[in-house]
C-alpha cells in the first residue's frame, strides 16, 4: 500500500546557521555550541515542556514502583512535539534502563530525561532535517552520525538540559555561551589565529 | 461521497450483513471527512505542534447502541491512525436507507464454504501474498478502488494470478470516492481497506482475514527524527491490525482474527517466496504513492518517493531486476535525493544498534516507535531489520545508479530545448 511518507526538512534561520557551519567545515566544538543555540531557541519558541520536571519525578516513581511499565502503545501523544518528545523518552528510558533509573532520584532522573528531550528536539527540528542534505555534500553517513551523537551529548546540550529544568516553560531559557580559556601571552604565540576565532 | 458495494454484493450473490454494512460506511464516511477537511500547514498551527485537526462525525447506522458502546476503541484507532482528535456520534439509519443495502434477495452462495478472505490493494506485496496463498487453496481477493486505473491495475494483476494458478482468486472490488477532496495525506485509508476486508469476511461467513504486508513497510520506521505520529503512515502496522482487530471482535461480540503472515519477513524477502509463476502478475503491480492518481502523465511510477525507492531495493534484492521500472515519471518537487538520503541515513542508524553488544535496546532508544510493535518478539524485530540492513548493503549503488541515464538524457534534452519551450517555462 502505498505511504506517502511526509518528512519535514524545512530549517529555521538558527539551524540554517548549523547547516552552515558543517558544510563550512567548522570545528566540532563550534559546531556543538550553534546547536545548543538553535535549541534553546526552538523550544523558547515552542514553550518548552512545562510538566517536564513532573515528568522525570513521575518517571522515577513508576521505575520505583513498578507501576506505569506498559509503554504507550494505546496512548494518545499529545500534538506539542517537543512534549511528545518527551513522552517517548520516558517509554524509552522506563524500557532499557529501568533499574538504572530505581537507583537515582527524582531529581537525577529529571535530569536524565531532560539530556534525552534537549538532543531528541535537536534531531527532531534540525540535525535528522539536515543530514541528507549534508550526504548529499559528500558527508560519509557514518562519520556524520558519529559527530550527531558527539553533539547530542555534548557539554552545551548537557548544560542547556540543566537550565531547561530551570525554565521548563522555555521562557528565558538561553543556551551556555562558547568560553574561551585565557591562555598566557607565551602561550599565545603557538596558537593559530584560526584556531581562536 | 460514493461508496458502492453492488459488484461485491453480486458477486457473492450474498447481501452483506448490517453489521458489515455498518462498519464499511463507517469507515467511507471517515475517509470522506479526512479528505475533505485540509490539515493546517506549518505556518497556520502553533508553533511546535503536529498537524492534528479536531474532526466530529455522526455517522447514521443500522445498530447505534452497538456502535456507540464501542466508540472509545474506534476514536482510539482514528487518534493512532491520523493524528487527530476524533469525536463520532452513531444515529439511526431508516431501514433500506443505507447505501449498502440491497432489496435484492439471492438463493445460492457463489463462494464456497473456507475460501479465505485476502485484502488485495494491487501492491506487491498483496499480489506476492496473493500468489502464495492461491499455491494452498481458493480466495477472495478484497479491494477498494477509488478510480477506474486503480480499477483496471487490480482486476489486470488478480486475472494474471488467476492464470498462473491451479486455484482461483474471486476479486471483490468495493468503490469509494471523495469529490472535491481537498486533502491529501488521507492517513484514514488503512482503516478503509480494513474495513473492506473485515466486512466482506463476516460476508463469507469468516471470522479471520489475511493481509500481506512485509514487516519493514507495516511497521514503517521515521526515516527521520523530523517525522512525527501518522507522518510516517501506519495503516498496516502491527498495532493497527490489532486495534482494528480488537474492534471487529468487540462490535460483534466474537473473535475476529487480522493474520498478517508475511510480517516478519523484508519486500525482498517476501517477494524471494513468491513462486516465480507470478512474475508476471507481480511486474503489472504499483507501489508508487501517486501511481494510482489520475493527474500523472500516463500513470507512471514517480520513481522518487520512498514506495518507489523501496520497491527498486526489494526487487534487486530478491534478484527481479527484470521487473525494475523503465519507465519512471520525476516530478517537480520530489526530491528523489533527499529521499534516498533519508533512508540510508534511517539504515545507517539501525547498523549502528544492530552492530552492538545490546541491539535490542540500542534500537529501541533510536527508535522509541518500535515500542508500539505487537505480535513481533524481540529477536524477530533485531533479525527483520538485520536482514533490511544487509540488503542496503548490497543493492545501495542499484537504487541509486537507477535511472540515472534516464534522468541525465533527459535533463540534456532540456538543456537543448529552447528556453520558451520548455515545460518550466510558466510562459510556455
Amino acid at each position: 500500500m502505498p505511504d506517502d511518507d511526509k518528512l519535514p526538512r524545512s530549517l529555521s534561520r538558527r539551524w540554517w546557521r548549523v547547516l552552515k557551519a558543517f558544510q563550512a567545515g567548522e570545528s566540532q566544538e563550534a559546531i556543538e555550541y550553534h546547536v545548543a543555540k538553535a535549541t534553546a531557541e526552538t523550544l523558547r519558541i515552542t514553550r518548552g515542556i512545562p510538566e517536564l520536571p513532573a515528568l522525570g519525578a513521575q518517571m522515577y516513581l513508576d521505575a520505583a514502583t513498578g507501576y506505569g511499565a506498559d509503554g504507550s502503545s494505546r496512548r494518545a501523544l499529545p500534538a506539542h512535539i517537543p512534549t511528545r518528545l518527551a513522552w517517548q523518552a520516558i517509554d524509552v528510558l522506563s524500557a532499557v534502563m529501568k533499574e538504572r533509573l530505581v537507583l537515582t532520584s527524582p531529581d537525577a532522573a529529571a535530569q536524565l530525561l531532560a539530556r534525552r528531550v534537549v538532543a531528541e528536539v535537536a534531531y527532531a527540528f534540525g540535525l535528522d532535517r539536515m543530514a541528507p542534505v549534508l550526504m548529499s555534500d559528500g558527508f560519509d553517513p557514518v562519520e556524520l552520525r558519529r559527530r550527531f551523537e558527539g553533539i547530542a551529548r555534548s557539554n552545551p546540550l548537557g548544560e542547556l538540559a540543566r537550565r531547561l529544568l530551570a525554565h521548563p516553560d522555555g521562557s528565558g531559557l538561553r543556551a551556555p555561551g562558547r568560553r574561551r580559556l585565557k591562555l598566557a601571552t607565551a602561550d599565545l604565540m603557538d596558537v593559530d589565529i584560526e584556531e581562536m576565532l | 461521497m460514493t461508496l458502492s458495494g453492488h459488484a461485491v454484493v453480486d458477486r457473492l450473490s450474498r447481501a452483506l450483513p448490517g453489521l458489515a454494512a455498518d462498519l464499511l460506511e463507517i469507515a467511507a464516511s471517515i475517509h470522506a471527512i479526512d479528505r475533505l477537511v485540509p490539515r493546517p500547514t506549518e505556518r497556520q498551527r502553533p508553533s511546535g505542534t503536529v498537524w492534528t485537526r479536531s474532526l466530529w462525525a455522526d455517522i447514521p447506522v443500522r445498530e447505534p447502541n452497538r456502535w456507540r458502546q464501542q466508540a472509545a476503541l474506534l476514536t482510539q484507532l482514528l487518534h493512532w491512525l491520523t493524528d487527530d482528535d476524533w469525536s463520532v456520534e452513531f444515529s439511526q439509519l431508516q431501514s433500506g436507507a443505507g447505501v449498502l443495502d440491497t432489496p435484492q434477495q439471492f438463493l445460492f452462495d457463489t463462494v464456497p464454504d473456507g475460501t479465505v478472505p485476502v485484502l488485495f490493494s494491487g501492491g506487491l506485496d498483496s499480489a506476492a501474498g496473493l500468489a502464495l496463498e492461491l499455491l494452498h487453496g481458493d480466495a477472495v481477493g478484497i479491494s477498494v478502488h477509488t478510480n477506474g486505473l486503480m480499477r483496471g491495475v487490480q482486476r489486470r494483476v488478480l486475472a494474471t494470478l488467476n492464470e498462473a494458478s491451479h486455484h482461483q482468486c474471486v476479486p471483490l472490488q468495493y468503490r469509494v470516492s471523495v469529490h472535491n477532496s481537498t486533502e491529501t495525506s488521507q492517513r484514514s485509508r488503512g482503516l478503509l481497506f480494513l474495513a473492506a476486508g473485515v466486512a466482506t469476511a463476516w460476508a463469507v461467513h469468516q471470522d479471520h482475514l489475511r493481509v500481506f504486508e512485509n514487516g519493514i513497510g507495516a511497521v514503517n520506521l521515521p526515516y527521520l527524527r523530523s517525522q512525527q505520529g501518522a507522518q510516517a503512515t501506519k495503516s498496516v502496522h502491527p498495532l493497527t491490525l490489532r486495534m482494528v482487530q480488537d474492534l471487529a471482535s468487540a462490535v460483534s461480540n466474537r473473535p475476529f482474527v487480522i493474520d498478517a503472515p508475511a510480517i516478519a519477513l523484508t519486500k525482498a524477502e517476501l517477494l524471494r517466496r513468491t513462486p516465480s509463476t507470478a512474475r508476471k502478475a507481480l511486474g503489472l503491480t504499483v507501489s508508487c504513492d501517486v501511481g494510482f492518481a489520475a493527474r500523472v502523465p500516463e500513470h507512471r511510477a514517480c520513481g522518487a518517493c520512498t514506495s518507489c525507492l523501496l520497491r527498486l531495493q526489494s526487487l534487486s534484492a530478491a534478484g527481479l531486476t527484470d521487473l525494475l521500472p523503465m519507465d519512471i515519471h520525476e516530478r517537480r518537487g520530489h526530491d528523489r535525493e533527499f529521499n534516498l538520503n533519508a533512508m540510508i541515513w534511517q539504515v545507517t542508524r539501525m547498523r549502528a544498534c544492530l552492530d552492538s553488544p545490546e541491539p535490542w535496546q540500542r534500537m529501541v532508544s533510536e527508535f522509541p516507535e518500535l515500542i508500539d510493535v505487537t505480535g513481533l518478539t524481540q529477536q524477530e524485530v533485531v533479525r527483520l531489520y538485520r536482514a533490511y540492513v544487509e540488503e542496503w548493503s548490497s543493492n545501495e549503488d542499484v537504487v541509486r545508479s537507477h535511472g540515472r541515464a534516464r534522468r541525465e538524457s533527459r535533463t540534456v534534452a532540456l538543456c537543448l530545448m529552447r528556453p520558451e519551450a520548455r515545460p518550466d517555462n510558466p510562459h510556455r
